[in-house]
């Protein structure tokens, strides 16, 4: 009975030309071609969007990093006239800092926002207290520590939140 | 309750310096020459002084604490007051942690009192 069935459906394939084989195979193979294409389209976008998330979250650090520097030489020093300049130096990187947070926050989650934002603000705390626009200001030691320690803070604070974000993606609860 | 605005931009696109001796545009004056006046007015008409943070090119702490503190510190407001009436407003992000810092020193100020 098997032996009648196999027998068959045999006479029925050797039966078929070429261009019916085509015809049959084309849905799987052309299947197969878009989705390599629509997985390659998705990777490639994904590790597009990664990579500019790991650029962005590089230039904030650096950013922070040569601000800290700058306000750390400026609170271990006291006042001279070029301060001046220094203190709108600092204010304006510490905008340009905000202004590179708020283009990370749209690539990381809500949680990780907050965080940065609380990490930031205590930054700019740390930095711009004080007697930071005084005449009067004397170098202080203590707040060019508190100053490093803060914007390293929030280098830690914006590496961990991308860290978790990375995390979240593989181990949501 | 209405609304009335008070942009620190409309007083100096730099702010900086907590007194006098600190420079022109410093938050004694500010607080002073434009906060007090115009959230006397809030109060008399009823309505919410909205503190616009946006436009500035950068804040110091020091300045948000001697105006947002500051204004508690004069004693000239009841703080149930402030809080009804005064609402600090960063529209854009960039100025949010200026916004938390400064509604921060309002908060401490108060609590000290």
């Amino acid at each position: 009975m098997l032996k009648n069935i196999l027998m068959k459906l045999c006479d029925g394939y050797s039966s078929l030309d070429s261009f019916d084989i085509i015809k049959l195979a084309f849905p799987s193979v052309l299947s197969a071609i878009l989705s390599a294409l629509l997985s390659g389209y998705i990777i490639t976008r994904w590790r597009s969007r990664k990579d500019l998330v790991d650029k962005r979250i590089d230039d904030l650090c650096r950013e922070i990093d040569a601000l800290g520097e700058l306000a750390r030489e400026f609170w271990s020093r006291n006042f001279k006239a070029a301060d001046q300049s220094t203190i709108v130096n600092i204010k304006s990187k510490l905008l340009r800092i905000s202004r590179l947070r708020v283009l990370l926050e749209g690539l990381v989650s809500n949680s990780s926002k907050n965080e940065l934002v609380e990490s930031e603000q205590m930054f700019l705390r740390e930095i711009s207290g004080g007697e930071f626009e005084s005449p009067r200001r004397k170098l202080d030691f203590v707040k060019s520590y508190a100053v490093l320690e803060a914007g390293s803070n929030y280098v830690l604070a914006i590496r961990q939140a991308h860290l978790s974000d990375q995390k979240g993606l593989w181990m949501r609860k | 309750m209405n609304e009335q605005k008070l942009e620190i931009v409309t007083f100096s696109k730099l702010p900086g310096g907590r007194k006098k001796q600190d420079g022109p545009y410093n938050a004694e004056r500010f607080r002073t020459d434009f906060l007090i006046p115009a959230l006397s007015n809030a109060l008399a008409q009823n309505t919410v002084l909205m503190v616009i943070l946006d436009g500035v090119l950068g804040y110091s702490s020091s300045f948000l604490e001697e105006v947002f503190g500051g204004i508690v510190r004069t004693k000239k407001f009841k703080n149930e007051d402030i809080k009804s009436h005064l609402k600090i407003v960063a529209n854009n992000r960039i100025y949010e942690s200026a916004r938390i810092d400064a509604q921060k020193y309002l908060d401490e100020a108060m609590r000290r009192i």
